[in-house]
């Protein structure tokens, strides 16, 4: 889908980047110190701090991925929101407190505090780069989604904007200035998400048969299978021949009338596609959407060239319900608990999609109508992900197993978040400010089914892409509400990837050099050094994000949960809980976890078919999450290693 | 945590033992009070709860009901007026100041390690009745929503409910406090 810019999103967009980047050089002052640079001085107020874990936590993958997810098959991208949830139990019941006792800066800080060992220093800020690097990833392939339809500026420029100004803020204020922009963002983001929401429920929902641009999708039959097969013409429109990828069995294309034809000498006057659905020799044709990729031309859609002039053709929007409870047209506004109860009971179109490829090398993407018992889209398993839950299939079973436990314990490691617990005065704020992070979030967590199902029948998702859903969402119900929600789910990104950059620069900074090549740094100079860092990650960030251009948003952040779940979690919680942990176990248990999962993600079938093209069969690994073998395989190491080197009692007796 | 003696054991068993003893608890502040009902109406439900049924047979019970009673009797032992010196005092770091610093800490990680189990208990039968019985989830228990809504809802409100009572429970430690004061 094209996306007409707004001004008005690009003047709110250029008022919260002006207003973000002014106050980073207001607090400027206040962060020359490394406690400042790192800490923010431990000032940070815990009410403040907590909202601002919102802002850290809350990423793009979250606001646009999950809503996008639920809008595109509903109940299954809660499940994120439950497991991305659910983590924060383990960061305040089981880390919280100790975190802010035992460290200072860093992750690495916390790890080392009993052991001072450089061995520690150096595999505790190593992991905290890569969990942040593949973090960063997504981040910023995010922003670059976003700023192609809010701006209309190229997917680079996207990245390298959201890359400088991040670096501005970082190198600044340090977590001064990054603590207040995700401030400013977590509140805005829930704020806003609640506006959505109540606007949602009051505008209720509606029986339509098409979206939001009028169109009303054509459904032809039933008719006897031998008279569709046999026929010529359908709808007095002839039939396109088979042949080329196409089949008679699956798709049927009805040419358009002659006096559609495009200007010129265009070889085709486009055609409608409609996918065949036949039960009990009854043949019912839904009419669908095509789009044609091939290299070096534009893209076509139902024949025609994509584009909005004459002759030319757009991917249309969609998103309905196409039948409610009691036979009614419209539902008025509903109450909370009321909008799930029709939607339980109604039908709503969602779409699939299918790639044909031909014979000169294009390829043909056909979307097609799945209307839906809302019964089933309030209940786990539509998602390809998820649909493993219902084929019995005890693979597919540990599948959803590991992504669950990787969600549960991937919160509590991400070192974005452990930094945070340093900014308050003790560990009795650190306890509060979760406390307010797990309110913020959770409250926004609850939200995103709302504006996720809100977006499925709101008539304006965008085919191709559903991580525009929550913006979209936000178009259908006001042009104002659309620029705000797309400048804040902007500055998401900002938020989130100024606290990566930050944790990065203390990794570089504090943990490797002076902590491990015990480099003698005095504070400014540490300072001067990270500041430095921050300025090479960001840039690396930047690369990346233009690289990994065409790669899934959520996919990716998944990959950050399971190797920072495994490579810091279990080091963690055994430090905390057993008095036997010594300091080569954490070190080997970083290293296996780290690395077992690092490899297993490069080797699992996912990335085969989604990263190198090649088939999921051949992959190595047996499962694409890997956290259920690596999360236990990292405690397992921690304490076989830690027996072994175990200080022995006659070298403790002298 | 499942180290508590069995005399905590049955003092746990028996919440209006807890009851009685702090309606005399009359210089305890509100708070404290707040914590007393919250502790008994935890221990009161999930110690009956399993008594019924599992604790006989389910190990988790048995843990949670020992984790309580270790929960509670170390709750106590902070504020048990026969031992003055636990009491928290913004000496800076005396002694006395150290070892209430760690009961405190304790104390706060037991808390923890209990409600942390309580919400993992739900999560773990939240993700196993999805990949073991994912037509359960269909079920409409009542009102008309079916138990995937109702279950992941009770997730996140469960998630803030637990993380208020541990907020209401938990200790500030006295060498906060002492910091506190000092300025």
């Amino acid at each position: 889908m094209i996306h007409e810019i707004s001004p008005l999103a690009i003047t709110i967009f250029g008022v919260f980047v002006a207003a973000t980047v002014g106050l980073s050089f207001y607090l400027g002052s206040r962060a020359k110190s490394s406690e400042g640079y790192f800490a923010a001085h431990g000032q940070i107020p815990w009410p403040v701090n907590g909202i601002a874990f919102a802002g850290d936590y809350l990423s793009a993958a979250s606001f646009l991925g999950i809503c996008g997810m639920i809008a595109a098959y509903g109940y299954d991208g809660f499940l994120y929101s439950i497991g991305y949830l659910a983590g924060w139990i383990v960061a305040l019941f089981v880390v919280a407190e100790p975190m802010k006792r035992m460290g200072k800066f860093t992750f690495a800080d916390a790890l080392d505090s009993t052991f001072a060992s450089r061995g520690i220093k150096l595999v505790a800020g190593i992991s905290t780069l890569v969990v942040s690097i593949f973090y960063l990833i997504p981040q910023m392939v995010g922003a670059g989604a976003l700023i192609t339809p809010l701006l209309g500026l190229p997917h680079w420029a996207g990245v390298v904007l959201v890359g400088l100004v991040v670096m501005v803020i970082v190198v600044t204020a340090g977590m001064v200035s990054t603590t207040w922009v995700q401030f400013l963002k977590g509140s805005l983001l829930v704020i806003f998400s609640l506006v959505l929401s109540v606007m949602v429920l009051n505008r209720g929902l509606e029986v339509r048969s098409g979206g939001a641009d009028g169109h009303a999708y054509q459904t032809l039959g039933p008719m006897a299978l031998t008279d569709f097969q046999s026929a010529t013409e359908l709808d007095g429109r002839k039939i396109l021949p088979d042949g080329d990828g196409w089949n008679r069995n699956q798709w049927v294309r009805l040419a358009n009338e002659p006096d559609t034809e495009p200007e010129g000498s265009s070889p085709t006057a486009g055609f409608t596609v409609f996918s065949v659905n036949e039960v009990d020799g009854q043949v019912t044709l839904r009419e669908g959407q095509s789009l044609t990729k091939s290299k070096g031309s534009v893209p076509l859609v139902d024949g025609l060239p994509m584009g909005t002039g004459k002759g030319q053709r757009l991917l249309r929007p969609v998103g309905y319900v196409s039948q409610l409870p009691g036979g009614v047209q419209t539902t008025g506004p509903l109450g909370p608990i009321d909008f799930f109860r029709v939607i339980q009971d109604s039908e709503v179109v969602l779409w699939g999609n299918q790639s044909i490829k031909h014979k000169d090398g294009s390829s043909t993407t056909v979307y097609f109508q799945k209307p839906t018992a809302g019964s089933r889209i309030l209940r786990p398993g539509e998602h390809p992900i998820f649909a493993g839950i219902r084929s019995g299939k005890t693979k597919d079973r540990i599948e959803f197993l590991s992504l669950m436990l990787a969600l549960f314990c991937g919160t509590a490691s991400l070192p974005h978040i452990l930094i945070r617990y340093y900014t308050v005065k003790d560990a009795a704020a650190a306890r509060k400010s979760t406390i307010v992070g797990i309110a913020s979030i959770g409250f926004f967590y609850i939200l995103t089914l709302y504006l996720g199902l809100g977006a499925m029948t709101s008539g304006t998702l965008d085919i191709q892409d559903t991580n525009m859903a929550a913006p979209l969402l936000a178009r259908s119900l006001s042009p104002t509400l659309f620029a705000i929600i797309s400048a804040i789910a902007f500055t998401t990104v900002l938020g989130t990837v100024s606290g990566l950059i930050l944790a990065s620069s203390g990794a570089v900074a504090h943990d490797l050099l002076v902590g491990f090549l015990g480099m003698e740094l005095s504070g400014d100079k540490q300072v001067r050094i990270a500041k430095l860092a921050a300025v090479v990650v960001g840039a690396i960030a930047i690369l990346l994000g233009i690289a990994f251009q065409e790669m899934n948003v959520t996919f990716l952040v998944g990959w950050a949960f399971s190797i920072a779940a495994s490579a810091n979690l279990p080091s963690l919680v055994m430090l905390l809980f057993w008095k036997g942990t010594t300091r080569q176990g954490i070190i080997a248990s970083v290293l296996v976890g780290m690395t077992s999962s690092l490899f297993w993600v490069l080797l699992s079938g996912d990335t085969y078919q989604k990263v190198y093209g090649l088939p999921a069969e051949d992959a190595w690994a047996p499962l694409s999450q890997p956290g259920i073998v690596t999360i236990p395989l990292a405690f397992a190491t921690l304490v076989v290693v830690s027996l072994l080197t175990k200080p022995s009692p006659i070298a403790l007796n002298h | 945590m499942a180290l508590a003696s069995v005399n905590q054991s049955r003092q746990a068993g028996n919440p209006h033992y807890w009851v009685l003893r702090h309606l005399r608890y009359d210089r305890f502040s509100k708070t404290d009070k707040w914590a007393d009902t919250f502790l008994v109406i935890i221990s009161l439900k999930l110690a009956t709860g399993a008594t019924h049924h599992d604790a006989d047979h389910c190990p988790i019970g048995v843990t949670l009901v020992q984790s309580i009673s270790a929960t509670i009797a170390s709750y106590h032992s902070i504020h048990n007026p026969d031992q003055p010196r636990m009491k928290p005092t913004s000496k800076g770091t005396s002694p006395d100041t150290e070892t209430s610093t760690a009961v405190t800490q304790r104390y706060n990680a037991r808390l923890g390690i209990l409600l942390f189990v309580i919400y993992l208990a739900l999560y773990l039968g939240f993700v196993l009745l999805n990949a073991f019985a994912p037509s359960a989830m269909e079920w409409r228990p009542g009102g008309g929503i079916n138990l995937a809504l109702l279950y992941g809802f009770g997730l996140i409100v469960a998630a803030l409910a637990l993380a208020f009572v541990y907020g209401m429970l938990a200790k500030v430690s006295a060498a906060d406090a002492g910091q506190e004061a000092a300025k």
